[in-house]
């Protein structure tokens, strides 16, 4: 293997196309994009540094001009299609993965049967044109959105936009004698709570929220302050006696979709690999190719990494575990979750050392911001492994 | 809580080989990091994967005890899940391990982890700080809420000893605090600083004598903390016994120098040393186990010296290495020897040392050993009050850094020295005449008044300046000199040492004529025949 090829940065403006109208400079929740005038010109520039990939400026671009290496429009549009033809669904409900844990809560949120879901991370970044064009084409009928709260939003703005956009949509549906309920939005959020009965009270969660979230009174129980929760679970990872809940993120449920994957894979006589994770640093392709040995486990942060669960997927039979998180600087908890990940993964490193199994697993620090980057951390890991 | 850190892997597999059925036991108390389900659960399947690699085939289970430090509870919560366990690993600390064993005795507990402290974790996480060593007389009333036991590397209850430097102890290269610099700024911050310039009395080990029981009833009702007395010697009321205090007391003009015994039983060294300063210095100090490396005993040495040079020895005594039953053994020793002077030091700690494993001693800091040593010489006993026949005549000094910093706790505590009955002061190695010079007058505006001999050390190399300059903090050589130095070497070694002797005989000189210091202590160990040029020199 070669030196791992240089990545660029996935999002680019098409000059030609950009008529300089300054809405994404507006649009951007992190001041990364400025509009520079050069002599006669006026040039829309990208900050690379200040980029989180949220891809809210690709979603108001009216003349699509920004492309984000993934998420295309007319992908999007495929895969919903895709969706509804494969459920024989006339709805479909798309979904910010940063509320919406599990096609099962989606659903049980929505309450409208079990309907085909699209995540994507952050609605706030689907264009218009998708909804329109899903509902002109008579693909669906009904569409369901759910965004996260504005105050949840993780990418700042995009719980806000996204909401904007819909109404904006849904009027405009209005005007058209068209019924209003072909849109209809939920807010979510997903936050952690904390089971009195199994709290012991030893104050890990107050010492690892990021948000300062978590507090401990006497006599010794741990409560979790929902206005200022955000949800990435890394308390989760750290609680002692498994008393703190984040739906879709739970000991209980990873424990036993990491069993499923293993049982699965390991009947299939393959030499599986377990990926957690973080949901801000990758997307696995949605197109899923056949034949792969890659168990994905999506987290809502790379902090919930939990050490018991990568011992427990190398005790199944899985012959990798390769944790997936945000660099640092990118994290959205406060710098916080790649950071403890790293920590308590090196922990766990420094016991399988021991067996000589530190190879086993590993964690790369990866951003959608560099199409490819998961891809060639997976590779990499994959050649280690083999080789 | 207590710190815990996990054990070795294969110290575990170890104890569990050829067993099946084994039950990892957490523990929700307060052992810490958290040792609950979670990390039996990981240890269970880390257990058994282990097991698998090694061929053992282990059947693991996991719970937790809400503590494990109560037989009753640890009986209620766990008698029900025995069934067939053959072992079990307890992740508590090393009680919840006794408990478990003393419970079920039937079935062998062992230790998932190695306890190592009572501690705190601060803001910033990741690390924990050991802050409370269970003394059973807990001084933190009196000492600003900061705990010497623990937070002094040397667990001195009269500190600080002289190894600081901004603020920060030597033990462990500068990286902690010096606990006792905390506790001088925090009493000076609550007004309570008077007490800093008293003794405070030996700690009473029987409040540690273990095995420890308390009973549910039992309640103090008499202070147990070693108290601080108001007794102050008064400097110069001691006659003068030795040959040293007498010239000091005469107003004469005093010099000491110092020799090392090292680690062999030849006292060749040491004589031919002793012999080339005898005519030029009124004293020679002979080093104990200097830096914590094991040498000859400095009683021995002493005595020789006195027997076959006719010089008088200043016998050092570090406090890290005996309890105050040997120090009184040796005392005792050493008054019949004819020993007249004793240098009475902390001693540095042991981890810096030839035998850094070895365990310190410290039962008396050096404050509680000069007192000791003026309750024998002036009183007839001991620190228990036992009678000694025929008690020993010594003149008592110890040791100033004037380099500490900051200075103000260091000049208490000499003037604590001097309460305690020390009567003179030997400071370590000093190169610049404003930093004596400033020293002296802060211990005369602080009521000091025992005489101060000044610390000299000529270079041997340009090699030994450069590394005391970079690597021991709180030296300073003032830059003229360096220069001075670092070009007579690039002439020659003749001219190196011509221009030690010029720098070293002109330092004596302003020492003499413009300090108040009654002396100077020459410490050129190994470099002893350039002392008597310097001194000639001087006109010494």
């Amino acid at each position: 293997m070669g030196e791992p090829e240089v990545l660029s940065f996935g999002l680019t403006i098409d000059e030609e196309a950009c008529s300089t109208c300054s809405l994404c400079v507006y649009v951007c929740p992190f001041e990364a994009i400025t509009v520079k005038q050069l002599n006669d010109e006026r040039k829309v520039e990208v900050d690379e540094s200040k980029c989180r990939f949220c891809g809210l400026c690709y979603g108001m671009c009216p003349l699509e001009a920004i492309k984000i290496g993934y998420y295309e429009l007319e992908d999007l549009v495929k895969q919903a299609e895709k969706l509804c033809t494969e459920a024989g669904a006339r709805s479909l409900i798309i979904a910010c993965k940063g509320s919406n844990p599990t096609d099962a809560i989606i659903n049980g949120r929505v309450g409208d049967g079990k309907l085909p879901v699209l995540k994507v991370p952050c609605v706030g970044r689907v264009p218009l044109d998708f909804y329109v064009k899903l509902l002109a084409d008579g693909v669906v009928e009904r569409l369901h959105v759910l965004p996260c709260e504005e105050e949840f939003c993780r990418l700042k703005e995009g719980g806000r936009i996204s909401s904007l956009r819909v109404d904006y949509l849904k009027d405009l549906l209005g005007e058209l004698e068209a019924d209003g309920r072909l849109l209809n939005v939920v807010k979510g959020v997903n936050k952690a709570e904390v089971d009195e009965t199994k709290c012991v009270g030893c104050g890990n969660c107050v010492h690892y929220c990021p948000y300062e979230a978590a507090s401990l009174k006497s006599p010794g129980i741990a409560s979790i302050d929902e206005e200022k929760c955000m949800g990435c679970g890394i308390c989760l990872a750290y609680c002692p006696n498994f008393a703190i809940t984040l739906e879709g993120y739970e000991h209980e449920s990873l424990s036993e979709t990491v069993s499923k994957l293993a049982g699965k894979a390991v009947a299939a006589g393959e030499a599986p690999i377990a990926v957690f994770y973080c949901q801000w640093a990758y997307t696995p392709k949605p197109l899923k190719e056949n034949g792969s040995n890659l168990c994905f486990i999506e987290l809502p942060c790379a902090g919930r990494a939990d050490p018991l669960h990568v011992i427990q997927a190398l005790n199944l039979g899985f012959k990798g575990v390769l944790i997936l998180a945000c660099k640092q600087d990118l994290c959205n908890f406060e710098e916080a979750g790649a950071k403890r990940a790293e920590e308590n993964l090196g922990i766990l490193k420094k016991l399988l050392e021991q067996l000589g199994l530190g190879e086993r697993v590993e964690i790369a620090f990866v951003s959608p911001k560099y199409p490819g980057e998961a891809d060639q951390a997976l590779s990499s890991f994959i050649g280690k492994l083999e080789g | 809580m207590i710190v815990v850190r996990p054990k070795p892997l294969d110290e575990l597999l170890g104890y569990l080989r050829g067993r099946r059925k084994v039950l990892i036991v957490g523990c929700d108390g307060c052992t810490t990091p958290p040792r609950g389900l979670r990390e039996a659960q990981t240890y269970a399947n880390l257990l058994e994967l282990a097991g698998k690699l090694k061929g053992e085939n282990f059947s693991l289970k996991a719970t937790t005890l809400p503590k494990t430090c109560d037989s009753h509870i640890v009986y209620s919560s766990l008698a029900g899940q025995l069934e067939d366990v053959e072992a079990m690993v307890s992740l508590a600390c090393g009680i919840g391990v006794q408990v478990l064993n003393e419970v079920f005795p039937q079935i062998q507990t062992f230790p998932g982890n190695d306890t190592v402290f009572n501690g705190m974790q601060p803001k910033e996480g990741g690390a924990f700080e050991e802050r409370c060593l269970s003394c059973g007389s807990c001084l933190l009333g009196e000492t600003g809420g900061i705990c010497p036991v623990t937070m002094c590397a040397k667990g001195l209850l009269n500190g600080p000893c002289g190894g600081f430097f901004e603020g920060k102890c030597e033990v462990g290269n500068w990286v902690n605090d010096c606990g006792w610099v905390k506790i001088f700024d925090r009493l000076k911050e609550l007004g309570k600083l008077d007490i800093f310039t008293k003794i405070r009395l030996p700690k009473d080990y029987r409040d540690m004598q273990n095995p420890r029981k308390l009973s549910i009833a039992e309640v103090a009702t008499k202070k147990a903390i070693p108290e601080v007395i108001d007794e102050v010697k008064e400097p110069g009321k001691r006659p003068a016994y030795s040959e040293l205090m007498k010239k000091i007391r005469n107003g004469e003009f005093v010099v000491t120098g110092e020799v090392e015994p090292v680690k062999t039983t030849d006292l060749t060294e040491v004589l031919e040393a002793a012999e080339s300063l005898k005519d030029y210095v009124t004293a020679i100090n002979v080093t104990d186990n200097p830096t914590a490396f094991a040498y000859m005993n400095a009683l021995i040495p002493s005595y020789i010296i006195q027997e076959k040079t006719g010089v008088e020895a200043v016998y050092q005594m570090v406090a890290r290495d005996r309890n105050r039953l040997a120090l009184v053994s040796d005392l005792l020793a050493a008054g019949a020897l004819g020993i007249k002077n004793i240098l009475a030091l902390s001693g540095d700690t042991t981890t810096m040392g030839d035998n850094p494993e070895a365990k310190k001693v410290w039962d008396l800091d050096v404050t509680q050993f000069i007192y000791m040593i003026s309750k024998i010489v002036d009183e007839g006993v001991d620190l228990a009050g036992n009678k000694i026949q025929n008690p020993p005549k010594f003149n008592v000094g110890s040791s100033a850094n004037p380099c500490a910093t900051p200075l103000e706790p260091e000049i208490y505590k000499l003037v604590r020295k001097q309460n305690a009955g020390a009567e003179f002061l030997q400071t370590n190695s000093l190169y610049d005449i404003e930093i004596i010079k400033h020293f002296l007058s802060e211990c005369r505006s602080a009521g000091l008044k025992i005489p101060i001999l000044i610390g000299i050390t000529p270079f041997k190399s340009v090699k030994m300046m450069d590394w005391l300059v970079k690597y021991v903090p709180g030296v300073v050589v003032p830059d003229e000199i360096q220069e001075k130095l670092r070009k007579a070497r690039e002439k020659s070694k003749e001219a190196f040492v011509d221009k030690n002797i010029e720098i070293f005989s002109e330092l004596c000189r302003e020492i003499r004529k413009t300090t108040s210091a009654v002396g100077i202590h020459m410490m050129a160990i190994g470099f002893e025949w350039v002392v008597p040029k310097i001194l000639e020199e001087a006109g010494l």
